[in-house]
């Protein structure tokens, strides 16, 4: 990553958390579209950041494995919780 | 058989080796990280959907105008951080030294307004346990604040640990002790444990202050 790309996902970053606390103070209905503006967030960190777009495919495997399990505990804990009568 | 650089442990023959190995050993440790928070954003997310009224009263009592500006003073260190590898891998040691005492600075910045934070919640009673009543009516807002308080607080470990990195790298390049570019995979995988806990609080800081405040 050259300084130039850095700095663009600096700005992108910076203007995620503008646009989440708008949101969160100007349309407080809308507060769960946040949860994508941290996500893009998390995305920009991990492409523009940690580089991980120019990691061998193992590497990239190791770090989207988190995630993954992380997003099973969710699913099957909150499909619990949100169908029980 | 070639002789290996003297930088270059005992496996590895190449630069590229040991810097793959590397890399792999600090993402699987990442890995625990996010999942050791992932339960804690499980958890934030439970209670949310179980007691959405108390943790909006909860919520409410929340700064966060305040928590924002720490998530620029993080975001503004990861970038720090990044340009630091920059310059590690081009040797520029004098720069590596500076971005990585900024790098400290923003850490240690943005502990000094999360301890400004929690006395300000303390003087309101929102605390635990310690200080004045407490003005949350419901007990599970009250309870909202003990899990608000042990995830910011084990977020705020994680930044002291990644300031006090950046400062002892930066003493290290100062000593000559860590010489680049020859060894910048160190610096490198510091930086990674610094995006990582910035990634969390990107987290943290929209599920803890954020999502459903009170109109």
């Amino acid at each position: 990553m050259n300084p130039r790309a850095l700095l663009a996902t600096y700005a992108g970053l910076l203007g995620l958390l503008g646009f989440n606390v708008l949101v969160a103070y100007l349309a407080p209905g809308w507060s769960p579209l946040v949860l994508l503006g941290a996500a893009a967030q998390a995305l920009l960190v991990m492409i523009g950041f940690m580089e991980l777009g120019r990691s061998s495919p193992l590497i990239r495997f190791f770090a989207l494995g988190a995630w993954a399990w992380v997003l099973l505990l969710f699913g099957l804990t909150l499909a619990d919780l949100l169908t029980r009568a | 058989m070639a002789i290996r650089e003297p930088h270059l442990a005992e496996p590895f023959q190449t630069a590229a080796q040991q810097h793959e190995a590397a890399s792999l050993g600090m993402w699987l440790f990442l890995a625990t990280e996010i999942m050791l928070f992932g339960v804690l954003f499980l958890v934030i997310a439970y209670y949310r959907l179980r007691s959405a009224q108390a943790v909006a009263e909860a919520v409410g009592h929340l700064h966060a105008l305040l928590a924002g500006a720490n998530s620029a003073l993080l975001l503004t260190g990861s970038l720090c951080m990044s340009l630091m590898v920059q310059a590690a891998r081009q040797g520029q040691c004098r720069r590596v030294q500076r971005l990585l005492l900024l790098s400290a600075a923003l850490g240690g910045g943005f502990l000094a307004l999360k301890g400004f934070e929690y006395a300000w919640e303390y003087r309101d009673g929102l605390l635990p346990g310690i200080g004045k009543e407490s003005p949350l009516a419901r007990p599970a807002a009250r309870l909202y604040f003990n899990l608000y308080l042990l995830a910011t607080a084990l977020h705020a470990l994680h930044v002291g640990i990644a300031v006090l990195l950046a400062l002892g790298m930066a003493a290290g390049v100062r000593a000559g002790r860590l010489r680049l570019p020859a060894r910048a995979t160190l610096p490198e995988m510091a930086g990674l444990y610094w995006h990582l806990v910035d990634m969390l609080w990107i987290f943290l800081y929209p599920s803890l202050y954020l999502l459903g405040r009170p109109a």
